[in-house]
């Protein structure tokens, strides 16, 4: 899939749908609507697996679009009326007959104040028989009111009585509320936020004011964005690189650092799978971040796709059709030049700022700076010749990608 | 710095000498002393993942509290195959090959597995699965990884391998090596032109001589990433080259894609068992067990997704076993299977069935005392009840117990420096 040169993507295939995503988290004017895309993605963590349409869940990832950057009140209601996680946790089949549990589990424990919070087993089957009705047939969710509990629900000490009709449909907005309610939901909310965006394990007690401040601003997650990136801690020392990059801020910041567009963003999609397989959750805990992220399957693929990045032979992600050219390696050489990067120093240096956010060893960036100026079982090695300078430099961005610094943010 | 190796140099000798690049074909050749297995215990652990069915695998069908909390859908009374004459339960008619490996006694079933208080969370109980621990919060520790923390007093490097698409939680606290065929576990380079070719043979060695370089930050999670990279190059060796020579002695089943997957996974471990590989544990999944709809054919309860999940994970077992004994190697592997739940007594509205509790664990290869371990939940204390698809049967056995079993007498070590607590063994190994 390639945008910027009108190629057609089928957005049927869950590929088209991550290719297109990518596209935008790499290019879009709005970067930080799309980086909170994947968080909630991650926190709603729904997957092709189960609900089986690539548009559904596209449509889904357009929601956190336009509704993650609002109210988490209405964030949540659409999210419980959206037909892909209809689907994902079986609602679209809950009825005041049988009432399925499933969705309203995790409505409390995934999606709002977290497994320690102070709801019961008794307050999810309460909360089921307020969903009852709320269905969906493919892309198309409804409110069957034949099929909701119009009785009396008593969720976490708070009644909900909506009585029968298409006024029971209130029930979603009286639960969504009650979650709201329980200062658990800010909490964890708040922490799982700033764990994301800025560093791990904040005091209790940081996290107690920051979640005070967003109850007061109605759990507008635009001001909470605000106020946690105008906060100190944002930008102390200890914000900075300790965190490890997940696989798409790995594999987008590469291509966006090194203005990198020349690929087929639906295999850059396939390439990815394994690392964390986007709109295809296994299952709706989402994943576990930092350390978690790494072990050595995880870093043998990152450097692998670094090499995918710059090189052409081979390279997967060069790929349009069969019979078509490969598109260009990145362009190595015009870097150098347009950057007047006139010693192997300079280069090594322009590409260490430009892929890595915390300094490396010495004794590695000396490394980096010899494999510049030597060739290996050749002697007619000139560095500065543009074809070598191609060669050279997009192993040195191999070689750069693949450093324990380049994962961290 | 001069920096002049021959052609020959680099790929005969590697960069060795002048520079100290560590190449990967020279820092593996003592390490094959001790990768060697020295006959010491195998583990191959098969989760399945999603809650499986226990009642539906290994059926009470005689039982009429069974027959009568699931009308239509249980395991009908002609259809089981007979575990034990002396009890009255039955195997799935799709799991044949578990009914042979049982009759050859190389099958323990492990009753009514669970443990106190449970939570009907997959993920939570997935997590008390991967701890050992129902009281812990978060995956601080898996058992496993406090098993190769504290207990392992081997000195080979990967005593442990992920056969899966992300770590287990049951390695939390040690590194491990995931993949899921040996190609995924190795760097890759550009060798389009033979000037490429020969950098790719430079590229590769300074990954790890990067890799090498210490690291003096204070960062905790740059220092764990540092040295994930590290191990990573030194174990690649060793799993590029061992067992390559492996074919399997007996064809495993192949009836559909996940089948061919989980066949894949079985087929790996058996060849770096085979190939002598040091490995002490092995983990594998296959999902689907979440059978929450479509659990058996509408009108036909020994058909639908059921019948395909069990005869999946039984017969590659069966087919591993088979394929090791082939080669000789079976008198030292076991095959332990999980799931983090059980499910209801009584099917819901949708041909499924709900999170439940107790399920059963199983234990099989040829070290295996045979048997029925546990006790069957008794079903007779809901004779009265008419609301089958709430009740989740009570355990009977810890988990806990099997893990400990696994650990004293099969891994080595002592389960109260890895589980919380003390744990009674049972009798299989």
């Amino acid at each position: 899939m390639l945008p910027n040169t009108g190629e057609i993507v089928n957005m049927n295939q869950t590929n088209g749908q991550i290719g297109a995503w990518l596209y935008l988290m790499q290019n879009s004017p709005f970067p930080l609507t799309e980086k909170l895309c994947l968080f909630w993605h991650d926190h709603f963590a729904t997957g092709i697996n189960k609900v089986q349409y690539a548009n559904m869940m596209g449509d889904q990832i357009n929601i956190f679009r336009r509704f993650g950057l609002r109210s988490f009140r209405s964030l949540l209601i659409e999210v419980s009326k959206d037909p892909a996680m209809l689907y994902w946790l079986d609602n679209r089949l809950s009825t005041k007959a049988k009432p399925n549990e499933n969705y309203a589990r995790e409505v409390f424990e995934l999606y709002s104040m977290g497994v320690t919070g102070p709801y019961t087993e008794n307050d999810v089957q309460e909360a089921a028989r307020a969903l009852t009705g709320f269905t969906a047939i493919y892309g198309y969710s409804y409110f069957n009111a034949n099929n909701h509990d119009t009785g009396v629900k008593t969720i976490l000490g708070k009644q909900l009585n909506n009585g029968a009709g298409t006024a029971g449909a209130k029930d979603l907005e009286d639960l969504v509320d009650i979650i709201l309610g329980t200062p658990a939901t800010s909490k964890y909310m708040v922490r799982k936020i700033w764990e994301y965006f800025v560093y791990e394990n904040p005091s209790q007690a940081f996290i107690d004011q920051l979640a005070a401040r967003w109850v007061q601003d109605k759990y507008d997650v635009r001001a909470l964005m605000e106020t946690i990136f105008r906060s100190k801690a944002f930008f102390s020392s200890r914000s900075m690189g300790g965190l490890v990059k997940n696989p798409v801020e790995y594999m987008v910041g590469a291509l966006r650092n090194l203005g990198e567009v020349n690929v087929n963003y639906s295999r850059v999609a396939a390439r990815m799978t394994p690392l964390y397989a986007l709109l295809n959750y296994d299952n709706p805990s989402g994943l576990p971040d930092g350390i978690a992220w790494i072990d050595s399957q995880a870093l043998l693929n990152r450097a692998n796709y670094g090499r995918d990045v710059v090189q052409q032979r081979n390279s997967y992600i060069r790929f349009l059709f069969s019979g078509m050219p490969y598109l260009p390696p990145f362009d190595v050489a015009k870097v150098i030049a347009d950057n007047k990067l006139d010693t192997p120093t300079k280069i090594v240096d322009w590409f260490l700022d430009a892929l890595v956010a915390v300094p490396v060893p010495a004794a590695v960036r000396t490394n980096l700076i010899t494999f510049m100026t030597s060739d290996n079982g050749t002697t007619s090695f000139q560095w500065n010749e543009a074809s070598h300078a191609q060669r050279k430099g997009a192993g040195l961005i191999h070689l750069i990608l693949a450093l324990p610094e380049a994962q961290m943010n | 710095m001069s920096f002049n190796p021959t052609r020959r140099d680099v790929l005969v000798g590697g960069l060795g000498a002048g520079l100290a690049l560590p190449l990967t074909r020279t820092a593996r050749l003592p390490r094959w002393l001790h990768a060697l297995n020295q006959g010491d215990n195998i583990l191959v652990v098969l989760q399945l993942r999603g809650g499986c069915d226990g009642l539906q695998c290994v059926a009470p069908i005689k039982d009429p509290v069974y027959q009568a909390a699931r009308v239509n859908f249980g395991i009908p009374a002609d259809k089981g195959l007979l575990v034990d004459s002396n009890d009255s339960v039955y195997f799935h008619p799709s799991m044949a090959d578990f009914k042979a490996l049982y009759d050859r006694g190389d099958l323990a079933i492990v009753q009514g597995i669970g443990y106190p208080n449970p939570n009907l969370s997959h993920f939570r109980s997935e997590d008390i699965w991967a701890t050992g621990d129902n009281a812990a919060t978060t995956v601080n520790a898996g058992w496993l990884g406090t098993w190769r923390t504290t207990q392992y007093n081997g000195s080979f490097s990967i005593p442990m391998i992920d056969i899966e698409a992300r770590r287990n939680d049951a390695f939390v606290g040690a590194a491990v090596p995931v993949f899921r065929s040996r190609s995924e576990f190795q760097f890759f380079v550009d060798t389009s032109t033979s000037a490429a070719g020969l950098d790719a043979v430079y590229e590769k060695a300074l990954i790890e001589a990067n890799s090498k370089v210490a690291r003096t930050t204070t960062e905790p999670n740059l220092t764990f990433v540092a040295k994930a990279l590290d191990q990573t190059v030194s174990d690649m060796g060793l799993i590029q080259m061992t067992g390559t020579s492996y074919t399997p002695k007996v064809t495993y089943p192949s009836t559909d894609a996940t089948t061919t997957r989980l066949s894949s996974a079985f087929q790996l471990a058996a060849s770096y068992i085979t190939g002598g590989m040091g490995t002490r544990v092995y983990y594998m999944d296959t999902g689907g067990f979440d059978t929450h709809a479509n659990e058996i054919a509408s009108g036909n309860p020994v058909g639908g997704n059921m019948a395909t999940l069990v005869q999946r994970f039984s017969s590659c077992i069966k087919a591993f076993l088979d394929d090791l004994k082939a080669y000789g190697k079976s008198s030292n592997v076991i095959v332990m299977v999980t799931s983090e739940f059980g499910r209801r007594l009584g099917q819901n509205g949708t041909n499924g069935t709900d999170h439940g509790q107790a399920s059963l664990s199983y234990v099989a290869g040829e070290p295996v005392k045979g048997g029925l371990y546990g006790k069957y939940p008794d079903l007779s204390q809901y004779a009265s009840r008419t609301d089958f698809n709430k009740i989740s049967l009570p355990f009977t056995t810890d988990f806990r117990s099997l893990y400990a079993t696994v650990i004293d007498k099969w891994l080595g070590g002592d389960h109260t420096k890895v589980l919380p607590g003390t744990f009674p063994l049972l009798g299989m190994l």
